[in-house]
C-alpha cells in the first residue's frame, strides 16, 4: 500500500549535469551584461525610458536582492552615453534683486568656462583697477579736481578777505571757523585801542564787520555744494577710469559668450555693477595698496561676481545618471547654506548648493523608494518637483511655511529627467492604494521575477552570469562542477526543482563565500566542493536556534515521537524563518471529539495564537467532516485540535491534513504511526494541496530521525502537488535512496490516512455506504452513533425540561 | 648772492608748527614719516594766535560757523576753552601719529603768532613743519606722488635745505626739484652748483629756475607739479607775504 505513494531517491533531488556546460571554467565565459529572466522587467524599463512623456517615471518593483540597481544601472548607463549631455547650470548674482540670484543654463563644459572666466576676470580687476587709480593720469586729473575745488573756495576766502583788507579788517581764523578784527599797523586793535575810536568809527567798523560777516556767510553757505559737485565730478572720473580698466577684460569675455544671450546680458550686468560701484573698488583698490594681499580685495568684490556652478556636467559623457542613495529632503532638492559672521547667519547664492535633482537634470535619476518614504518630507518634495517640472531650493521651513525670515529665493530650474524609484512589491501597491498622485507621477511598472525557468539554456545563461558575477567581483573563477552546484543551489533557494532563483545578493554572496574556501584550501579555481562547502557554512552560522529546538526535541523536552503508534496524535511539520534562515521543525498535533454540537474548535485561535488563514484551515475541516460523514444528519460533535507545546503565532493553513488526519484518527479509534510526518493542506472536498518550505520540512523531520536512528520506517507525507519542489540535501536523499527514509506524496485525505493508520481509507460503494474496517466506515459509525445519542439526549432533555427554548432548537 | 658752504649739523628735532586752524590728520602723519625718515624727534607746537585773543576782547568779537555759516559770539572765555580742547585733541592724535611710526615725541603749547613763533623757538638743529597742503583739502586719496621741491640760492642754509630735501627724496623715493632762484643771469652757475653738491650726494634732480619773487614763485611752482613737499630756509618764510603761507599748495620744512 505504501509503495504507491512513495517517492524513489531520483525525484527527490534533480541534480545539475555539468556536463552540460561547454565550459571547463568560468574564465572562458564571455561576461553577460543583460537580465536573465527578465524579460518583462526589460520591455518595461526600455519603454519607460524611452517615452518622453510626462508622468512616464518608473518603479522597479521585485524581492530584494533580484539584482534591480545592477540592472538599472547596466542598462541605463550604456543607453545614458547615446543621449544628448545634460546641460551646466549656474547661479549667479542678480544686481538688482539679490534675494532673487539668478540662473543661468550652459551648454555642458561651459558652466565651468564662465565660472574660470569670470574669475580670471575678477583677478584680472585686482591690479587693474589699482593700476588705473595709481596712474599719473587719474592722479593728476583727480588732483586738479581737488585744486579746483581749493582754489575755489580759497578765492572766494581770499575775495572776503581782500574787501576787509581794504577797510583795516583782517579775516582770521577760529577753531571753529572764520571771524573779523580791525587793525592797525597789521596788528588785532585790542580792546583799549577799540574803545579809544571816535564812536562813529567805531560804528563803522561794526558795519563793516557785519557786513562782511554776512558776505562770508553767503561764501561758505556756498562750500558744501562746490563739494557736492566736486564729488559727483570725481564720481564720474571714477567711473570712466573703472569701465577703461574693465571694458575690455568684460569684452573677451562677451566674445566668448557671445552665442550664449543669456549669459551675454549677464556680463553686461556685471559690468555696469562694477561701473555702479567704481567708488567701492576703489577703496578696495586703495586697501590693497596699502596690504598688497589679494585676499583683501577678493572679499571686497570676488564674492559679488562669483558664479556659482550649481551643476557641471562636462566630465558627464551623455546625459547624467545619478543614484542619490541618501535623499534627504536637502539633498534632493538642494539647500541654501549659511555662514556665521559676527554671530549672526549670513548667506547668498554662492551658498547654493545642488541636490540629486539637479544633477540628474537632462538624464535619470536612481533612488531607493524606501528611503525617499522615510525621509522627511522627500516624498513631497520630489513629487511636487516632478509634478511642476521644476526645483525650487527652499529649506523644509519655507516649504512648510515656518519660516518666515528673509531668505534667498533662487530662480527655479527647469526639470526634465526620468526618476528611477527602486523598491519592494507591497511598498509599490501600497503606494498606488494609498497615494493618488503615485500613479500619474510613476506610471511605469518595471516588475522584476523572482524565479526564472530551469532549463538548458536557463543554466546556459545562469552559468554565464555567475562568470559575470565572479569576474566582477575578480573572484577566483569556477569550475563547470561548481557551477552546477551553485545552479543547483539556486534551485533550492527557489524551492523548486524546476525553477531558478533571481536572488542575485544571495547567489554573490555564495561565490564569494566560496572563493573564500577555495582560496583557504589553497587553490584558484572554484570546486563544487568550496560551494558545496560555503552553503554549509552559512548554514552552520546561522543554525543556533534549529540545533537548540532539535536538541529539546531529543532530550524529550518537546514531546515528539518518531516510533509507535498513537490515536489522535499526528507528527506535523511547520517552517521557522529567522533572519533569512529557513528550517523545519515537527510539531505534535492532537485532537479530542466528543458529543457536540457541530464544532470543531481550534485552540490556537481560542488563544489568539493562530492566524487568519491557520484559521480557515479549520474551519474548513468541520465543514469537510459534515459535507463526508454526516451529509444528511447534524453534525453531533465537539472536538478541538491544537499544537502542542507551540507558545507562538501560528500561521498558514499547511497543517491542516496533519489536523484533519488527528481528528479523523480520534474518531476512528484508529492509532496514527508516529515514524511518519505529513505536512499539506486540505480543502473541503478532502483534496491535499501544495505547501511552502517542503524541503526544510522534510529536512526538519529527517533530521530528528537520524539523531535518533533511522529505522527504515521513518518518513514524511507530502502533497503530491509539492513533488516538484523538491530540492532536498544529498543526506536526505542517500538515505531514501537507501531506504533508511521514506518520502510519500500524497493527493487525498484518504491517502495520507492510509499512509498514516496502516489501515485502507475505504470509498463509498454502490449504495453508498463504506466497507466495514476501514477507516471511513469506522468514522461514519462513530459520527452516526454521536449522533443518535445527540438525539436521545435532546429528546430526554426536551421531556424532562419543557418549554426551553434553546434545548428544543437543539433538538430541531 | 652768498656762497657760503654750511656747516654740517646733526638734526634733533623736527618741530610741528600747529595753530588753531589746523585739523588736518594728514599733515600729522606727514610730519611723523619725516621724522621718522630723518630719525628725529617730533615736536608739535601748538600757538595760540595771540590776535584771536585780542578779538575775543572786543565788544564786536562775532565768529563765523565754517559748518553751519551762522555768527555766534566769540567770547574769551570759549575762545580759551576751545583753544584747550583743540590742543589736546592735536596732542593726541601727534602721540598716535608718532607711535605708530616709531618715533619720539613731545608737545607744548604757547600763545604768540603762529609761524613766527614757531620758527623762533627752533634751534638751528631743528627743522619745521609749516602750513601747507591747503585750509579744505577735499576727501579723496590725497597720496602725493608729486616730487620734492627746493628753493636754492647757494646759500649756507640754503645748501643745507638742499641737502635735507634731498636726503628726503631719497628716502620717499622721490624726484628731487630744485627751484634756482637769484637773477636770471645767475641761474646756470647756482645750478652748477647744486648739481656739484647732489653729485656727492648721489640724487638725480630736476632744476627750474624762479626768476625774482622767490617764495611766491616756488609756491605757484610747487603747485603745478604738484610737489609733495617743498623744503627752503627761514630768510624765505620772514619775506613771505600775510596768506601766502596759508595757501600753500604743500607743506613746507623750514631749514633754520
Amino acid at each position: 500500500m505504501t509503495e504507491t505513494y512513495r517517492l524513489d531517491a531520483e525525484r527527490l533531488f534533480r541534480g545539475c549535469d555539468p556536463e552540460q556546460f561547454d565550459f571547463l571554467t568560468t574564465a572562458e565565459v564571455e561576461p553577460y551584461t543583460g537580465m536573465i529572466g527578465q524579460d518583462r522587467a526589460l520591455d518595461a524599463l526600455r519603454f519607460g525610458v524611452g517615452i518622453r512623456r510626462d508622468g512616464y517615471n518608473l518603479y522597479l518593483l521585485g524581492p530584494s536582492g533580484a539584482g534591480k540597481h545592477t540592472a538599472v544601472l547596466d542598462f541605463l548607463k550604456p543607453y545614458a552615453r547615446k543621449q544628448p549631455g545634460g546641460s551646466d547650470w549656474c547661479y549667479v548674482n542678480n544686481f538688482q534683486d539679490p534675494q532673487r540670484p539668478r540662473l543661468l543654463r550652459l551648454p555642458a563644459g561651459r558652466g565651468s568656462e564662465l565660472r574660470q572666466g569670470v574669475a580670471q576676470l575678477v583677478d584680472d580687476l585686482g591690479s587693474a583697477i589699482p593700476a588705473a587709480f595709481e596712474s599719473e593720469e587719474y592722479q593728476t586729473r583727480l588732483q586738479e579736481l581737488q585744486e579746483e575745488m581749493k582754489e575755489r573756495q580759497g578765492q572766494a576766502l581770499q575775495g572776503v578777505r581782500d574787501v576787509a583788507e581794504g577797510k583795516n579788517i583782517v579775516l582770521l581764523h577760529t577753531p571753529g571757523g572764520f571771524a573779523f578784527a580791525p587793525t592797525r599797523n597789521g596788528e588785532v586793535l585790542g580792546p583799549d585801542e577799540f574803545e579809544k575810536l571816535p564812536e562813529e568809527e567805531r560804528k563803522s567798523v561794526e558795519q563793516d564787520v557785519q557786513a562782511l560777516q554776512e558776505q562770508l556767510k553767503k561764501v561758505l553757505k556756498q562750500f558744501p555744494q562746490w563739494q557736492h559737485e566736486a564729488r559727483r565730478t570725481i564720481k564720474k572720473l571714477n567711473r570712466e577710469v573703472t569701465l577703461f580698466a574693465v571694458g575690455h577684460l568684460i569684452e573677451e569675455l562677451l566674445q566668448a559668450f557671445r552665442d550664449l544671450p543669456a549669459v551675454a546680458e549677464y556680463l553686461n550686468a556685471v559690468q555696469q555693477d562694477i561701473v555702479d560701484n567704481a567708488d567701492n573698488l576703489r577703496r578696495a583698490a586703495d586697501s590693497l595698496a596699502e596690504n598688497p594681499n589679494i585676499a583683501e580685495l577678493d572679499g571686497q568684490f570676488a564674492r559679488r561676481y562669483q558664479v556659482n556652478l550649481l551643476v557641471g556636467q562636462e566630465e558627464t559623457d551623455g546625459a547624467p545618471v545619478v543614484y542619490q542613495d541618501h535623499p534627504t529632503y536637502d539633498n534632493l532638492l538642494g539647500r541654501v547654506e549659511h555662514t556665521a559672521q559676527m554671530g549672526t547667519l549670513f548667506t547668498d547664492f554662492t551658498l547654493i548648493r545642488s541636490g540629486a535633482l539637479h544633477r540628474a537634470n537632462g538624464g535619470y535619476l536612481i533612488l531607493d523608494a524606501d528611503k525617499v518614504l522615510t525621509q522627511p518630507y522627500a516624498w513631497e518634495g520630489l513629487k511636487r518637483a516632478i509634478k511642476s517640472g521644476e526645483v525650487n531650493i527652499e529649506s523644509i521651513g519655507q516649504a512648510l511655511g515656518l519660516i518666515s525670515t528673509i531668505s534667498l529665493e533662487p530662480e527655479p530650474v527647469p526639470l526634465d529627467l526620468k526618476v528611477v524609484l527602486v523598491g519592494d512589491r507591497m511598498l509599490y501597491y501600497l503606494l498606488s492604494e494609498l497615494d493618488p498622485e503615485f500613479k500619474q507621477l510613476f506610471k511605469v511598472e518595471v516588475d522584476f521575477n523572482d524565479q526564472m525557468a530551469r532549463d538548458r539554456q536557463g543554466n546556459a545563461l545562469y552559468a554565464q552570469l555567475i562568470a559575470t558575477m565572479a569576474q566582477r567581483q575578480q573572484l577566483a573563477p569556477l569550475e563547470r562542477g561548481a557551477v552546477a552546484r551553485v545552479v543547483e543551489h539556486s534551485a533550492r533557494l527557489a524551492e523548486d526543482a524546476e525553477r531558478l532563483s533571481t536572488d542575485l545578493r544571495s547567489i554573490g554572496n555564495l561565490l564569494c563565500e566560496a572563493d573564500y574556501w577555495a582560496r583557504e584550501r589553497g587553490t584558484d579555481v572554484v570546486a563544487a566542493k568550496d560551494v558545496q562547502q560555503a552553503i554549509d557554512a552559512q548554514i552552520r552560522r546561522r543554525d543556533r536556534i534549529r540545533e537548540r529546538l532539535q536538541d529539546e526535541v531529543l532530550r524529550g523536552t518537546v514531546l515528539i515521537d518518531t516510533d509507535g503508534e498513537a490515536i489522535a496524535q499526528v507528527n506535523a511539520l511547520s517552517v521557522i524563518e529567522l533572519g533569512g534562515f529557513m528550517f523545519g521543525v515537527p510539531t505534535r498535533v492532537t485532537a479530542t471529539a466528543r458529543l457536540g454540537e457541530g464544532e470543531v474548535v481550534d485552540i490556537e485561535r481560542e488563544v489568539e495564537l493562530g492566524g487568519a488563514l491557520h484559521s480557515k484551515g479549520v474551519l474548513i475541516l468541520s465543514h469537510f467532516l459534515a459535507a463526508r460523514y454526516s451529509a444528511d444528519r447534524p453534525l453531533s460533535l465537539s472536538a478541538s485540535v491544537v499544537f502542542e507545546q507551540n507558545y507562538g503565532q501560528v500561521e498558514g493553513d499547511s497543517a491542516s491534513l496533519a489536523e484533519l488526519c488527528a481528528l479523523l484518527s480520534a474518531l476512528a479509534w484508529a492509532p496514527i504511526r508516529q515514524c511518519l510526518a505529513v505536512t499539506g493542506s486540505v480543502n473541503q472536498l478532502g483534496q491535499v494541496q501544495a505547501i511552502g518550505g517542503v524541503n526544510d520540512k522534510v529536512e526538519g523531520f529527517f533530521d530528528i530521525c537520524k539523531a535518533r536512528g533511522l529505522t527504515g520506517r521513518q518518513g514524511v507525507v507530502i502533497p503530491a502537488s509539492n513533488v516538484v519542489h523538491l530540492m532536498l540535501r544529498q543526506d536526505v536523499v542517500a538515505a531514501v535512496k537507501d531506504g533508511r527514509f521514506h518520502v510519500y506524496a500524497v493527493d487525498s485525505v484518504d491517502a495520507a490516512l492510509q499512509l498514516l493508520t496502516g489501515v485502507e481509507a475505504g470509498e463509498r460503494d454502490a449504495d453508498g455506504s463504506f466497507p466495514d474496517g476501514t477507516v471511513n466506515q469506522r468514522i461514519e459509525a462513530r459520527l452516526n452513533q454521536l449522533a443518535e445519542e445527540r438525539q436521545a439526549h435532546s429528546e430526554k432533555s426536551h421531556d424532562g425540561h419543557d418549554g426551553d427554548p434553546g434545548e428544543t432548537a437543539d433538538g430541531d | 648772492m652768498a656762497t657760503e658752504s654750511a656747516p654740517a649739523r646733526p638734526l634733533e628735532r623736527l618741530v610741528l608748527a600747529l595753530d588753531s586752524a589746523m585739523d588736518d590728520g594728514e599733515r600729522l602723519r606727514l610730519a611723523a614719516r619725516l621724522a621718522a625718515r630723518l630719525d628725529v624727534e617730533l615736536s608739535g607746537l601748538f600757538v595760540e594766535d595771540i590776535a584771536l585773543h585780542r578779538l575775543a576782547d572786543l565788544p564786536i568779537a562775532i565768529e563765523v560757523s565754517r559748518l553751519a555759516a551762522q555768527s555766534r559770539t566769540f567770547a574769551a572765555a570759549e575762545l580759551e576753552r576751545c583753544l584747550r580742547v583743540h590742543a589736546a585733541r592735536l596732542e593726541a592724535a601727534l602721540g598716535a601719529a608718532a607711535r605708530a611710526a616709531g618715533v619720539p615725541w613731545s608737545f607744548r603749547a604757547l600763545r604768540g603768532q603762529p609761524i613766527r613763533d614757531a620758527l623762533t623757538a627752533a634751534t638751528e638743529r631743528d627743522l619745521v613743519l609749516v602750513a601747507g597742503a591747503g585750509r579744505y583739502p577735499l576727501r579723496g586719496r590725497g597720496r602725493g606722488v608729486g616730487p620734492v621741491a627746493v628753493i636754492f640760492d647757494a646759500s649756507g642754509t640754503a645748501t643745507g635745505a638742499l641737502a635735507i630735501a634731498a636726503r628726503v627724496a631719497r628716502l620717499e623715493a622721490r624726484r628731487l626739484l630744485v627751484l634756482v632762484a637769484g637773477a636770471e643771469a645767475d641761474s646756470a652757475a647756482l645750478r652748477d652748483r647744486a648739481h656739484g653738491e647732489l653729485a656727492t650726494l648721489s640724487v638725480p634732480a630736476d632744476y627750474v629756475s624762479l626768476g625774482g619773487g622767490e617764495l611766491a614763485a616756488a609756491l605757484t611752482v610747487a603747485a603745478r607739479v604738484h610737489a609733495e613737499l617743498l623744503v627752503t630756509d627761514r630768510r624765505q618764510i620772514d619775506a613771505a607775504q600775510a596768506g601766502m603761507l596759508e595757501r600753500a599748495p604743500c607743506a613746507i620744512v623750514v631749514v633754520r
